[in-house]
């Protein structure tokens, strides 16, 4: 399985070394979409949430793939 | 220095923190330790469900025990060490519950499960060695449970890397505060019930923090004390100072 890396925009900059072995982009970016709900619910749980905090997939020669930003992986009613 | 009385020493050394044995009781140990084999990292020694006629104790290298979910995600629920028993309690129970897998490549020594019964029956110092060695893999399992349960991603990795540093410390495998730490981001997530990339997230935050360097496979914990007030880590679970009594 081809390894997709994660790499995290929020209060930092995380770059992901290590990868995630994955099936394809589109489990890559159902991992993206779990990843950044684990992500912001801890900080809703210290009461705030940033929307444009994001979590970018790219591929393992670093091409960008996609990205999900913190309010797009949650929805508000 | 053989593989036999290396496997038994490594065992007799865990045991003794707990009791102490007799010369035939470690000959006996010895023994009973005798079939050592190699694993390769990421196998399973033993899965779910299966009724092993062996008992596994882990000479070098480590492994994980571990149950996986409906979805295919996976929890660990114990890192083993060299030492540790990966399934002494089939023995009676019969079957196991739970799943083992290597982590890192290793040397696991093979004990018949008949062998070691026909030791509780016959040997009492030895049964309450093994029953401490249990009782304390229980007190390690309830700190887990507290730390998943109740403890923030920085708490929980925080206290993984404590424990493991307590852990190792005892087996002399730390070097002013550097140990091997074979885990990738994802197993330690599955241990502490978070993303790997949320586990990254923390490393992150743990090295910006001055308490731990990470590079290759080794972990620096570079400030015990703010490692273990990010944990609120308390060793005493461990039980490493309790001792038979002269």
């Amino acid at each position: 399985m081809p390894l997709y890396y994660f790499n995290i925009y929020n209060d930092d900059t995380t770059l992901d070394e290590e990868g995630v072995e994955l099936a394809d982009e589109h489990a890559a970016r159902a991992y993206a979409v779990k990843a950044v709900r684990s992500l912001a619910s801890e900080t809703t749980l210290h009461g705030h949430l940033v929307g444009y905090h994001r979590v970018e997939y790219v591929d393992k020669e670093q091409n960008p793939l996609g990205e999900v930003r913190f309010d797009e992986a949650v929805e508000i009613t | 220095m053989n593989d036999k009385s290396e496997a038994g020493g490594a065992l007799i050394r865990k045991l003794q923190i707990f009791s102490r044995l007799t010369g035939s009781e470690k000959a006996l140990l010895a023994a009973l330790t005798s079939d050592v084999r190699t694993v390769a990292a990421r196998k399973n020694i033993i899965r779910d469900g299966e009724r092993p006629e062996f008992v596994h104790l882990i000479i070098e290298g480590w492994a994980a025990r571990y149950k996986v979910l409906r979805d295919g995600s996976r929890q660990i629920i114990a890192i083993l060490l060299p030492g540790d028993f990966c399934d002494l309690h089939v023995t009676l129970l019969g079957q196991m519950d739970h799943g083992i897998q290597t982590l890192t490549e290793c040397r696991i020594a093979y004990m018949r499960s008949d062998d070691v019964d026909k030791l509780t029956c016959d040997h009492n110092g030895l049964t309450r060695a093994l029953w401490m060695a249990t009782l304390v893999d229980e007190s390690v399992l309830r700190s887990w449970i507290v730390n998943n349960g109740q403890r923030e991603a920085l708490g929980r990795i925080a206290h993984l890397l404590c424990e493991l540093l307590y852990r190792m410390e005892i087996l002399g495998l730390v070097d002013v505060g550097r140990f091997d730490l074979p885990l990738t981001q994802e197993e330690i997530g599955d241990a502490v019930g978070l993303t790997s990339v949320h586990t990254n997230r923390v490393l992150q935050r743990l090295r910006k923090l001055n308490l731990i360097k990470t590079g290759g496979r080794m972990l620096t914990v570079l400030d015990v004390d703010g490692l273990r007030d990010a944990a609120g880590y308390d060793p005493s679970y461990l039980h490493i100072n309790r001792r038979e009594p002269a």
